[in-house]
């Protein structure tokens, strides 16, 4: 049986390096990929990407668990998009009142043939539409898609309360079913 | 289609998007740097710093012990400051300085006779050295006389006035005034005081404590 990761992260605190290898080779792909596609400009994303892994590797003898490992690994990445937008003069505000009029799109009709050439343009579109949601819903679809958090887990890594997570992911869903279904 | 079949549709198409991983030199920065901080310190690593605080220690007392013993060591410099008083002490034994000399060395000095005085037998120890404060020649600066000064020539001078106005203002007459006709001073008045009775005055200034 494999061990969880809070296990390995345990492990790694203790001095073994291994344990460390096995739980970068599981998270790797959806932080970089969060990270990624909260910050866009992949120059920047690498190196917010490593500092993270970085604070992780300083704060492990600091780690309990008493939560999932995930949702941890999560507030620390959160922390640090947040210092990288306020160095660039932005702020994780959410556009949640302005959202709340706009109406829920209607449920569109089934695909048609021409599935491939249709199914790229959506995937355009899908790509499109998270590129402009605003930050705040952006960062709670992908924790939701990518670290498959749970919308407490969510609240939790993001410092906000759980309504607020869900209302925020309820208007990202909203607009990114719109966006492939149109 | 309700709202969770919505959220299922854009999760699938979501992972249908290009699946972005860091390149490979990230991983091995990432790995490294998680390597490093768990790996045992290397032999300079672990003994770097108790070195270092060796040799500052050593450095500190070093310079401690330098601070308070300077080269020579305490007693080589207090048995030069006895050979250096003994030697002025026992300048004053062999014949007696002459007047000049010994007023320009000491503006104060008590104005007697330069009559050459005998050294004392017993200025000269059995091994010939000298033991200046056992018999200090006459005449000679008392180094255990500190503040004993004696008044020069123009000093006695105008005390000598000063003390003939205080006794004219009075209406005195002096008993030595008589006694000593033949060394009165020009007549300036009845009453004048003999400078050879004044001369040995010594004035006497206690330095305060």
């Amino acid at each position: 049986m494999a061990a969880s990761d809070e296990q390995l992260m345990l492990a790694y605190a203790g001095g073994d390096a291994a344990a460390f290898e096995a739980l970068y080779g599981r998270h790797k792909g959806p932080l970089f990929r969060y990270v990624v596609r909260s910050v866009k400009a992949r120059g920047e994303a690498e190196e917010i990407y490593q500092e993270i892994w970085m604070r992780v590797v300083e704060a492990r003898v600091r780690y309990r668990p008493e939560a999932k490992f995930t949702t941890w690994l999560y507030t620390i990445a959160h922390h640090r998009l947040v210092d990288h937008w306020r160095a660039k003069g932005l702020a994780l505000v959410s556009l949640d009142d302005e959202d709340a009029a706009t109406p829920e799109p209607a449920a569109g009709p089934d695909a048609e043939p021409h599935r491939a050439a249709e199914a790229r343009e959506t995937l355009e579109r899908l790509a499109a539409a998270i590129a402009a949601l605003p930050s705040a819903q952006r960062e709670v679809f992908l924790l939701r898609v990518e670290a498959d958090l749970t919308v407490p887990e969510i609240a939790a890594a993001t410092g906000s309360d759980e309504e607020a997570a869900k209302s925020r992911l309820r208007y990202a869903m909203n607009k990114l079913r719109e966006a492939i279904d149109e | 289609m309700s709202e969770r079949d919505g959220d299922d549709a854009v999760a699938r198409r979501y992972r249908e998007l290009r699946r972005e991983v860091p390149s490979a030199a990230l991983d091995v920065k990432v790995l490294a740097a998680a390597r490093s901080a768990v790996a045992p310190p290397s032999f300079a690593r672990r003994w770097a710093a108790p070195l270092a605080a060796a040799a500052v220690l050593i450095l500190a007392a070093g310079v401690t012990l330098q601070l308070q013993h300077p080269e020579g060591g305490p007693s080589a410099v207090q048995e030069e400051a006895v050979q250096s008083r003994a030697k002025k002490a026992a300048a004053p034994a062999s014949p007696a300085p002459t007047p000049q000399a010994e007023s320009g060395e000491i503006p104060f000095a008590p104005r007697r006779p330069a009559e050459p005085l005998p050294a004392s037998p017993q200025s000269k120890s059995p091994e010939g050295k000298t033991e200046a404060a056992a018999a200090p020649a006459r005449g000679a600066p008392n180094p255990l006389a500190r503040g004993v000064v004696t008044p020069s020539a123009p000093d006695l001078a105008r005390a000598q006035r000063e003390a003939a106005d205080a006794v004219r203002g009075f209406g005195l007459q002096s008993p030595a005034a008589g006694a000593s006709a033949a060394n009165a001073a020009p007549a300036s008045g009845p009453f004048s005081i003999d400078q050879a009775t004044t001369a040995g005055v010594q004035v006497r200034i206690v330095e305060p404590r």
